[in-house]
């Protein structure tokens, strides 16, 4: 007997904190960056997963998701996965617990004529609360695969492989009943159905409650009906806020009377006393803020600034490229292109080896990795959240919400990573004002490090005090003169509180490697392009001229003519200008150091975060950006030169 | 009352979203805070935290402001 080989797709569905792309993994063998927050899953992620021979499905992560009538951008685009893709089994994964709160969109999705799987995620949280779920008989009653799942312990899984199988290829047989809402919508619900003649990718009733709540992308799927112009005045011809609240409140209801039923409390919760004070210490309004000065300091500033930026830089820099690489490719570029002009390219004071991979691989990346392990052990032990509750009111005076917390503190990794996530803030208004604070005062971590480095090298922290404090007065009067000039409100905060958890080292270092390797396909090309660059700019005089021009600005900052190569070569790689910097550090006096590295802070952010700018924001906005911050940041070095030497430093 | 008022630890049932901001009404909606759902205020500062069946929101004073309450007898 034969079999073809079968393609087919699942996405997997549902709010943020519930595990999805730990089952994603499970279920492919690939692990995605966990969304443990909202918003960090922001790329949409796609794997294989086989089964047996015969079986190569495709699934999909999709970003967090609550409702088909989408809000943010990302829910748009989960929306659109599931209407164009049509996958053959949606899995909602929800956090077993919250099984009341998640089920209306596991009603909602079935309505719409899915083929869905109900993923009963962290069933061992349920558990140690003393509650239970009978599954059987939820699935029953529901008339869907329901499976219940450990991801973090892959408990569940092949059994939710068999479920997936088994509904693709048509062998379920789902058995939903019907959602009554009231009258009033039932009615139109009617009328607007018999209206509609095409097929779309959700059943009829669905699209009807889409548009008789407002959904402009339902609006937009019927324009071509026969009967639009109908179809349209039925759904205005009730209030659209009234209907979303009808529904919402029906199926509430109706998930509610789901779970009565089979969603017991069987003993008392298990208490975990040291999580249950983490989680007190983290939420208090006073001991929160310790902890986040203690995370600061010993995480970032130890582990990242003096561990990362320092131990590790130090030994692969001097002990592995200065001693044992960057000889040897001299003396090899020497022999077979030497005295020509691509001698420069690959070796020499610039080469795309001697430099570009040198900085990539000694420089940044022990500090990327530092930065990223603190991150993900910080995003899986439930912190992050926490840190945005504790800092909101604080955002709130630059118009910014607790949500912002996260990309800036992701800037202090890295700025162009950061500046992608941007695009998880509701508001347009956030967005711009986070995407141009990054842009301006918040250092990437390779920066910092090689500030860190410099200023702090002498042993007398002072330089480094003042350097902190400028970034500190430019952010804070950046952020508010922003939020004074941009139109809009200020955002709101609300968000869920996961409970504390331990994080699984293998989670984080999977989640550690993945950003590792996001980073290095996107930076080391970029290292290697600016290495090209740097070749032909000089080859052609061109750096010349530009540094020709800087120079102006770094002498009314007191600062040697060299600077405004530095400055220059600070827009190819933020860190390369710092770490062009630190090659030079002997040569200048402490307050030259401070300016200088108070300048390239506030200089404009690598080409690479420059590009994703452009694209996060538009061309128009980012060429403002430029325009404003270049002059800002050599004005602010001139008054931080004046204001240094009349007090003598 | 408004959530932004009520008393710490008691069984409060929400009567009423005040609607101003779509997005804000939607996304509560959304997360189940619905009229006649049952929340509890556990803190105040540095922000609201409620808690909902399960899982606990930590939300701002002009977001709290806008949910209605009524405590439960």
């Amino acid at each position: 007997m034969t079999y073809e080989q079968k393609e087919f797709t699942v996405a997997l569905v549902g709010n943020p904190n519930v595990g999805k792309s730990v089952i994603f993994h499970s279920l492919t063998g690939r692990y995605a960056t966990v969304s443990n927050y909202p918003g960090t899953t922001v790329d949409i992620t796609t794997g294989t997963m086989k089964v047996g021979e015969h079986h190569n499905i495709t699934v999909i992560d999709t970003p967090g998701f609550y409702n088909l009538t989408t809000i943010t951008e990302e829910e748009r685009v989960t929306k659109k996965i599931l209407l164009e893709r049509k996958p053959d089994a949606v899995l909602h994964v929800i956090d077993a617990k919250n099984i009341e709160r998640m089920l209306p969109l596991t009603l909602q999705l079935r309505e719409a004529g899915f083929p869905v799987i109900l993923v009963l995620n962290m069933f061992d949280e349920l558990l140690h609360r003393g509650l239970n779920i009978q599954i059987s008989h939820l699935e029953h009653d529901l008339g869907i695969p329901v499976v219940r799942t450990i991801a973090t312990k892959g408990d569940g899984i092949d059994n939710l492989k068999s479920r997936i199988v088994s509904v693709v290829e048509d062998r379920y047989s789902f058995n939903t009943s019907e959602i009554s809402y009231p009258a009033a919508i039932e009615t139109r619900i009617a009328q607007i159905t018999s209206l509609l003649n095409q097929e779309y990718p959700v059943s009829h009733r669905a699209l009807s409650l889409l548009l008789l709540q407002g959904d402009e992308d339902a609006q937009e799927i019927i324009k071509d009906e026969m009967a639009a112009e109908s179809v349209l005045l039925i759904a205005g011809g009730i209030d659209a806020a009234e209907t979303r609240l009808a529904i919402a409140h029906t199926r509430h209801k109706a998930g509610e009377d789901y779970t009565s039923e089979h969603f017991k409390r069987e003993t008392a919760a298990k208490g975990e006393t040291m999580k249950k004070f983490v989680d007190a210490v983290t939420m208090h309004p006073i001991a929160g803020l310790v902890v986040v000065g203690l995370i600061l300091y010993y995480g970032f500033f130890k582990f990242v600034g003096e561990f990362g930026a320092g131990t590790l830089v130090d030994f692969i820099e001097a002990d592995i490229f200065e001693a044992h690489i960057n000889p040897y490719v001299n003396i090899f570029f020497e022999k077979l292109v030497g005295g020509t002009i691509f001698f420069d390219l690959f070796a020499g004071e610039y080469g795309i080896i001697t430099l570009g991979v040198r900085y990539a691989v000694a420089i940044v990346l022990p500090v990327v990795f530092s930065f990223f392990l603190l991150f993900s052990l910080l995003e899986d032990s439930g912190y992050l959240t926490r840190l945005s509750m504790t800092l909101n009111n604080m955002f709130r005076k630059f118009g910014l919400s607790g949500r912002s917390v996260i990309p800036m503190v992701l800037g202090l990794g890295c700025g162009t990573m950061a500046t992608v996530v941007t695009r998880t803030l509701e508001t347009k208004r956030e967005r711009y004002i986070v995407a141009f604070l990054l842009a301006i005062a918040v250092p990437c971590g390779a920066q910092m490090g090689v500030i860190l480095g410099i200023l702090g090298e002498s042993g007398d922290p002072t330089g480094l005090w003042i350097w902190f404090f400028t970034i500190l007065t430019v952010f804070i009067l950046a952020g508010l003169v922003l939020r004074r000039f941009t139109k809009g409100e200020d955002a709101t905060f609300f968000m869920e509180l996961p409970p504390i958890r331990w994080p699984k080292p293998v989670n984080v270092v999977q989640k550690t490697y993945n950003r590792m390797k996001w980073y290095a396909i996107e930076v080391i090309p970029l290292f290697i392009y600016a290495s090209i660059a740097i070749w032909v700019g000089r080859l052609t005089h061109l750096f010349d001229l530009l540094t020709g021009i800087l120079k102006y600005p770094a002498r009314w900052a007191g600062l040697p003519d060299s600077m405004g190569e530095i400055f220059l070569y600070g827009f190819f790689r933020r860190d390369f200008g710092a770490a062009g910097l630190l090659d030079m550090a002997n040569a200048l006096s402490m307050k030259q150091l401070v300016v200088s590295s108070v300048v390239l802070t506030l200089f404009i952010p690598c080409v690479a975060q420059f590009s994703v700018l452009m694209k996060e924001q538009s061309v128009k906005t980012a060429l403002m950006m430029f325009a404003f911050i270049v002059p800002f940041a050599f004005a602010t070095g001139v008054v931080l030169n004046m204001i240094l030497t009349a007090f003598g430093v | 009352m408004k959530l932004n008022t009520a008393p710490l630890n008691r069984r409060l049932i929400v009567t009423e979203i005040e609607r101003d901001c779509r997005a804000d009404f939607d996304k509560l909606n959304a997360m189940g805070i619905l009229p006649g759902t049952e929340v509890t205020l556990v803190q105040k500062r540095p922000t609201f935290v409620f808690q909902v069946y399960h899982s606990r929101f930590a939300i701002d004073d002009l977001l709290a402001g806008k949910i209605h309450v009524n405590e439960l007898a």
